[in-house]
């Protein structure tokens, strides 16, 4: 009976873990401001792209998110840069095209124009734009893939001096599809707009629990070696994969868990060295092509998976004292949520609006069983 | 939904109470303070002798937390003392000692005169007990005592 009280107290205990998860994604998320700076900066990049003086002008450019910022699993960095990625595609078929060419004329254009000068770094199959306040955009130039057809796209390789195949455009429309929101896409007419940031409430519970995997990724790895850490794309398309449309986040979790723990035993099973983990847009591409030359970091997602799922399945089922393992798993974004509600929690009871019932949970006054007095905490902090 | 019988007594004072030499109302005696006590927490377990109470009792001040057995002991008319049984009470990283303690860690719930013993423990003790609690949890993850409180000598850590 709180009007206007967004203090929700579930009583059951999968319900209260879940209200403290989606808690925690809002901590993860893009702050409001770093999100409307992103979408600035990707406007400013997209006006000199299509501008007079750019070279890629004539060919009908369109340049559009990927990754985690068109994915809606963008997770706030523990430390360092945060790196949004894009496309920029030209109407042109790839064998028109010399991939070295391409990406040396956008590092060029970027490199010697007034805003980006000094911020242009040419990495393997992109041209990094590095903004001071830790935030990196990658575009990535890409040319059409007119034998495939589709949204397939050819994009250029450094390492290995040509063309290299990607499906970004595909890979979305999979992923929406694995969080059984179906939506037409709309044809892409130049620039495509940054999907606006979704709050958690609105989230399709697979986003949700892409952010918390991906959280405790970051955590985990920087505890042993952030270079063996799993990329997001590989962990992304496993949770997608193994997702079996849960509502529930936590139960989400649970289960992308157990899936992916279930993929390696059978990539065992089968004997191979490890799991390959294809993109679902083009089976072609091998995501995990990386875990080839590095045993070392299999190995680490190996054991990192299996530890985080053999704490979950414990932690599910565990019905209360979940505080501690939370912070553990995903720092301190949990200690922010749980001081947030110890703040609502300590005004409402100031105004007499809490209480407790025989069990001696807190309630809302109107399912209050005893409602609490006024008190003051005696003796030191 | 069980009888509140604190309706049809305002501010948690029993109707046949009366004035007592102190100028406050009589206090209430150990069986009924137990009566109400197990009126209201039917899971608590109450004993009582001519002056004293013994009350234990489970407290899960929130669907994620601990569940907590706590221990009332009260001897008329000081003050309730309430220890944490089980589980043990931990330090937050970084912290010496637990906040809002007396000596023994016996929570510190209140501030004279928030209760007297004429007001009925389950009404208002044991409500404080689940906040701190509560309040304790977020302590042990963040170090910050958010549930205010009374500092006696305000500076220390």
């Amino acid at each position: 009976m709180i009007a206007g009280s967004a203090l929700s107290l579930p009583q059951s205990f999968a319900d209260a873990l879940d209200e403290l998860l989606y808690g925690v994604c809002e901590q993860l998320q893009l702050t409001d401001a770093r999100y409307d700076m992103a979408v600035g900066r990707y406007n400013t990049l997209n006006r000199v792209l299509e501008s007079g003086e750019s070279p890629f002008r004539y060919f009908r450019p369109e340049i559009y998110p990927q990754g985690s910022m068109a994915l809606g699993t963008t997770v706030e960095p523990i430390d360092g840069p945060h790196d949004l990625d894009f496309v920029l595609q030209l109407s042109r078929d790839h064998n028109t095209v010399d991939p070295m060419d391409l990406i040396e004329t956008l590092y060029e254009f970027l490199h010697q124009h007034g805003i980006y000068r000094s911020m242009t770094k040419k990495k393997n199959r992109c041209v990094r734009i590095e903004y001071a306040d830790e935030f990196y955009m990658d575009v990535l130039p890409a040319c059409l893939n007119s034998a495939v057809g589709g949204t397939c796209i050819k994009v250029p390789d450094c390492s290995v001096q040509g063309w290299a195949d990607s499906n970004p455009l595909g890979y979305i429309d999979w992923f929406k599809r694995r969080t059984r929101v179906l939506k037409v896409r709309q044809i892409l007419d130049r620039a495509a707009p940054i999907p606006p940031q979704q709050a958690v409430a609105d989230k399709e519970t697979l986003k949700l629990a892409v952010q918390l995997l991906k959280r405790w990724r970051d955590l985990y790895y920087a505890k042993s070696d952030v270079s063996l850490a799993p990329i997001s794309i590989v962990l992304t398309t496993l949770a997608a994969h193994s997702y079996r449309g849960e509502r529930s986040v936590s139960e989400a979790l649970a289960s992308i868990l157990r899936g992916v723990v279930e993929l390696i035993d059978e990539s065992r099973r089968r004997g191979e060295k490890r799991l390959r983990v294809e993109n679902p847009s083009n089976p072609a591409e091998d995501l995990s092509e990386r875990w080839d030359s590095n045993q070392a970091a299999y190995e680490a997602f190996e054991s990192g998976i299996r530890a985080f799922e053999a704490r979950w399945s414990r932690l599910v089922v565990r019905d209360g004292s979940v505080d501690g393992e939370l912070k553990a798993l995903f720092g301190e974004p949990v200690a922010t949520v749980l001081k947030k509600r110890a703040g609502q929690f300590q005004e409402l009871r100031s105004k007499g609006k809490l209480g407790i019932n025989p069990s001696g949970a807190i309630v809302t006054g109107s399912a209050a069983f005893v409602s609490a007095r006024p008190n003051t905490f005696y003796g030191e902090e | 939904m069980l009888l509140v019988p604190q309706r049809s007594c305002p501010r948690g004072r029993t109707p046949f109470m009366g004035k007592n030499s102190y100028g406050g109302q009589r206090p209430l005696t150990p069986a009924q303070q137990a009566y109400f006590l197990k009126l209201t927490f039917p899971g608590f377990r109450v004993v009582t002798a001519r002056s004293e109470l013994r009350c234990v009792g489970r407290l899960q001040p929130t669907a994620t937390s601990d569940k907590y057995t706590v221990e009332l002991e009260y001897k008329v008319p000081s003050r309730p003392r309430v220890r944490v049984l089980r589980p043990e009470l931990r330090l937050a990283e970084g912290r010496t000692k637990l906040p809002h303690v007396f000596p023994g860690n016996e929570l510190c719930l209140y501030t004279s005169p928030e209760w007297r013993p004429d007001q009925r423990i389950d009404q208002f003790i044991v409500p404080w007990i689940s906040f701190w609690l509560f309040f304790y949890e977020v302590w042990l993850v963040s170090g910050e005592w958010l549930g205010g409180g009374h500092e006696p000598s305000a500076g220390k850590t």
